[in-house]
């Protein structure tokens, strides 16, 4: 069932989104979503990521890669945030994540992987648990360490 | 108080400084019989502020009165307001206010005037007149001699203004079995000077009669002078009262309620002296205001009269469908145009009960004198802690304790061009000192100046003037408070400037002003703080100013409103003094806002957002601290915090978030400001039991501003206690407000007034 953006909308443009609902609208929103992670608002693209996450569909890892990209932290912390729900997140995005100059969007990126736990990226975790400029990206890199097993 | 009284009360104002207006009323009863005496204060600017719009008792819980007794308010001199009213024993009471025009000393200085003999009944209303500042008359119905009829009774203040002599003074005016008047009625009475007074009374017959002072003051003559105005027919109701006025020394006006043409509405008649004061002319001058028909009133209520200017009276009554109704006297200073001129103040639903009477009272504002001027400061030795300039081409000096070397004397400092500073002045020199416990400081002018203005910036210091001395808050931070001979400051970490900021006049003509500085907070190197000095261009000489009118009256539900004009424009909304209710709101930013950022600006936008939308429906915000909590590395994973599904419950983030509630009521809500939330919300209103508050994400957007700048108040709104609603003009609606500002609904007002977090008094019904 084709889902239009009037639909999107009216799940995003509300102060505190039932994302719970809003799932439902399934992969067929995510075409809306990629172009709304591009608008220029970034609180609607901050929920646009999340929401495409929380539905995990073919397009959804493309959608994070992009509000991966924005400028403003608050859309890349979404992605961060909504990777953890991807079945198959590109290592190349919790990469870039990781890496990212804001130590909120690490302190996310790091909090999902804790939760999804996708492959190739210890040395990553590794490294910022032992040199991370900011103490609490490296507590909490410790300790997903340990929980990757490492 | 609850900001509620008996709805039939009358209020009682005075204006002693321009500006400035106390008043007076007895309400909230403890029992079905008593009530305490409750006073509130206004700003300079005419407007209301302070914890519950300054309303406190006057008093302690033993100092009640009849329920529904008028208090009778008079202020010889700027800085003394005396009180008068009948208490529980029926004796006469008083209050006299501090030197600075507050309320203290033993049980806030009531004393009763005469012995247990000088009883009056209960519900007796004294007048109080002041002809001179050290002299005041009191005036009153009472003893009487049967149950019927009561005589006139006074007391005159000795000349230091206290109360003594044989009874305190009191004794009858007139005939102790002639002269009596409806047991219960109230006098009128005005003074021309300060020899010559005059009073008005409704008689046993209804007729209404006089008696004016000898020339010494005193009263005697034949039966102390009285006698009737008007022939028989101009009889009234035997309890109504009188209102005189006297616009100039030669001139006296009556207004009464009376002669009514059906058993339930009367006509408003007045009568004017002859120009030597005397009683003359047909009918004694008595004559209807207004169509005989048309333009009446409830029987018995009572006008209230002003004369701002010359020629120019003002009346004011309520009327038969509990509307407040005016005239205004032709140039001339007589009675004509349509109508004679009456016309309603205020919208067909502010009524108020159709007895009640409006108080009104004429006052000069706050600004006059002229435009006014700064300090040039022309140089500062650091060294000897002394300052020196010019202020209107005369020098002014200001030395004492530390005055430093930053100061500036090229006219480039900038930060009384703030909001909080009025005037506000672009750039200007300012003198830096330092309060430390032990400072002080005197300023000395060359000339004398009237009303000197000081604006202080980053105050966080208490600054104490000599006890006495009158001073009046012009403007600046809530933060910023005027308290008794005493400026307060606050420590405060938001700015520049920080701590707390504003300008305060200092009533009087000064050829010095000394005044110590001390910190309000344990720092060895002190308080610096942002000193200048001003003052109106010709303050010794002001021009006349344009007089302002004041109107009281007490509505349905109990609440107190209050209008107000000004020459040349119309009469101000009606508007409550003191609210149904208040509630605290702190702000903490987890991003930078000192100095200020975008982020700043969000969040006092939201805040006043916040505010003006409450207040409306009688809800008082107000803004507890304000504080930068960027710097704390300990929080910085929480700027992106997690709320979870924020609806059930609180993740661990949100408690330690919650946690921070530095300087904070217990029962006072906290706002927290971050980056975002994860996952994406706009705001979460969810939060630890016992620690009330919400998360708001920052400024959202900048293609939709419009859109967030609710978002603080929509919260807010979620913690106490409203619940999503389907209508996008809404404050409540879950998505964008397409009609801003948006709308709260009566039953959204009731919960709101209902919840744990707002205070006060228990809900009013809406409306007067």
């Amino acid at each position: 069932m084709a889902v239009s953006i009037e639909a999107v909308l009216a799940f995003l443009d509300q102060v505190e989104p039932q994302y719970g609902e809003a799932v439902r609208l399934g992969p067929d929103a995510v075409p809306h979503l990629r172009r709304l992670v591009q608008e220029e608002d970034p609180m609607r693209a901050s929920k646009a990521a999340y929401l495409a996450g929380l539905i995990d569909g073919d397009e959804s890892p493309a959608v994070l890669e992009q509000a991966s990209q924005r400028d403003e932290p608050a859309v890349r912390v979404a992605a961060a945030y909504a990777a953890q729900h991807l079945t198959r997140a590109p290592p190349e995005l919790f990469d870039r994540l990781l890496s990212d100059y804001d130590d909120g969007v690490r302190r996310t990126a790091l909090k999902s992987i804790g939760v999804s736990r996708p492959s190739g990226l210890t040395a990553k975790v590794e490294e910022l648990a032992s040199g991370d400029e900011a103490d609490h990206v490296r507590e909490l890199a410790r300790e997903t360490a340990r929980q990757l097993g490492s | 108080m609850g900001h509620a009284v008996p709805n039939t009360n009358t209020v009682s104002a005075v204006a002693r400084l321009p500006g400035r207006l106390d008043l007076f009323v007895t309400g909230n009863p403890d029992d079905e019989d008593h009530a305490g005496i409750y006073t509130a204060r206004s700003n300079p600017d005419g407007s209301w502020s302070g914890i519950n719009h300054d309303w406190f008792r006057i008093g302690r819980d033993v100092h009640t009165v009849p329920v529904g007794n008028t208090v009778a308010a008079v202020a010889p001199r700027p800085n003394q307001i005396d009180l008068f009213v009948v208490g529980n024993d029926g004796g006469i009471y008083t209050a006299r206010s501090n030197p600075a025009g507050n309320w203290g000393g033993v049980n806030h200085n009531w004393s009763r005037i005469g012995r247990d003999v000088h009883n009056v009944p209960m519900g007796n209303t004294v007048t109080a007149i002041a002809p001179g500042p050290n002299q005041i008359d009191l005036f009153v119905t009472g003893n009487p001699d049967d149950d019927d009829h009561a005589g006139i009774f006074t007391a005159r203040s000795n000349p230091d203004g206290s109360w003594g002599g044989l009874n305190h003074n009191w004794f009858q005016i007139g005939h102790p079995v002639v002269h009596t008047v409806p047991v219960g009625n109230t006098v009128g009475a005005v003074a021309r000077s300060p020899n010559q007074i005059d009073l008005f009374v409704v008689g046993n017959d209804g007729g209404i009669y006089t008696a004016r002072s000898n020339p010494d003051g005193s009263w005697g003559g034949v039966n102390h002078n009285w006698s009737r105005i008007g022939r028989d027919v101009h009889n009234v109701p035997l309890s109504n009262t009188v209102t005189a006025i006297a616009p100039g020394p030669n001139q006296i006006d009556l207004f009464v309620t009376g002669n009514p043409d059906d058993d339930d509405h009367a006509g408003i008649f007045t009568a004017r002296s002859n120009p030597d004061g005397s009683w003359g002319g047909l009918n004694h001058n008595w004559f209807q205001i207004g169509d005989p028909v048309v333009h009446t009133v409830p029987v018995g209520n009572t006008v209230a009269a002003v004369a701002p200017r010359p020629n120019q009276i003002d009346l004011f009554v309520v009327g038969n469908d509990g509307g407040i109704f005016t005239t205004r006297s032709n140039p001339d200073g007589n009675w004509g145009g349509a109508s004679h001129n009456w016309f309603r103040i205020g919208r067909g639903d502010q009524n108020v009960p159709e007895g009640n009477t409006v108080t009104a009272v004429p006052r000069q504002p706050s600004e006059a004198g002229g435009a006014v001027d700064f300090t040039d400061w022309l140089e500062v030795d650091a060294d000897r802690n002394l300052a020196k300039g010019t202020l209107h081409g005369a020098p002014v000096s200001l030395s004492g304790s530390d005055v430093g070397a930053s100061s500036v004397t090229d006219q480039t400092f900038p930060w009384f061009a703030g909001p909080f500073f009025s005037p506000a002045v672009s750039m200007s020199d300012v003198l830096e000192i330092r309060g430390l416990p032990g400072f002080s400081y005197v300023l000395t002018f060359g000339s004398p100046v009237r009303d000197p203005i000081l604006h202080l910036a980053s105050l966080a210091s208490r600054v104490d003037f000599p006890p006495g001395t009158v001073l009046s808050k012009v403007s600046g931070q809530e933060t910023f408070q005027v308290v008794d001979s005493s400026v307060m400051g606050a420590v405060l970490s938001v700015g520049p400037p920080n701590d707390a900021n504003g300008t305060v006049r200092l009533i009087g003509d000064f050829d010095s002003l000394s005044f110590s500085v001390t910190p309000l907070f344990d720092a060895a190197q002190g308080d610096g703080i942002w000193f200048q000095v001003g003052a109106a261009a010709a303050a010794l000489a002001p021009p006349p100013a344009a007089p302002a009118t004041d109107l009281l009256v007490v509505g349905h539900n109990g609440g107190i409103y209050h209008t107000s004009e000004q020459e040349g424009q119309p009469w101000a909304s009606w508007a409550r003094i003191g609210y149904k209710e208040f509630l605290v709101v702190h702000l903490k930013s987890l991003l930078q806002i000192d100095p200020p950022t975008a982020m700043t600006t969000f969040i006092n936008t939201g805040f006043n957002r916040l505010a003006q939308l409450l207040s409306q429906f009688e809800i008082r915000v107000f803004r507890g601290t304000t504080e930068d909590l960027s710097g704390n590395s300990a929080l910085a994973h929480l700027v992106n915090v997690d709320v979870g599904e924020c609806n059930n419950g609180t993740t661990d983030e949100q408690d330690e978030l919650f946690a921070n509630r530095n300087r904070v009521g217990a029962g006072d809500l906290v706002v927290y400001f971050v980056q975002s939330t994860t996952p994406p919300f706009g705001g979460c209103a969810t939060h630890p039991d016992g620690r009330p508050g919400a998360i708001v994400v920052q400024a959202a957007t900048s293609v939709a501003p419009g859109a967030s700048q609710w978002t603080l108040a929509h919260e807010v709104g979620h913690v106490l206690g409203l619940d999503h609603v389907d209508n996008t003009d809404r404050l409540m609606t879950p998505g964008n407000i397409t009609n801003p500002p948006p709308d709260i609904s009566a039953d959204e007002v009731d919960t709101m007034l209902e919840s744990d977090w707002t205070r006060g008094c228990s809900p009013d019904p809406s409306g007067w």
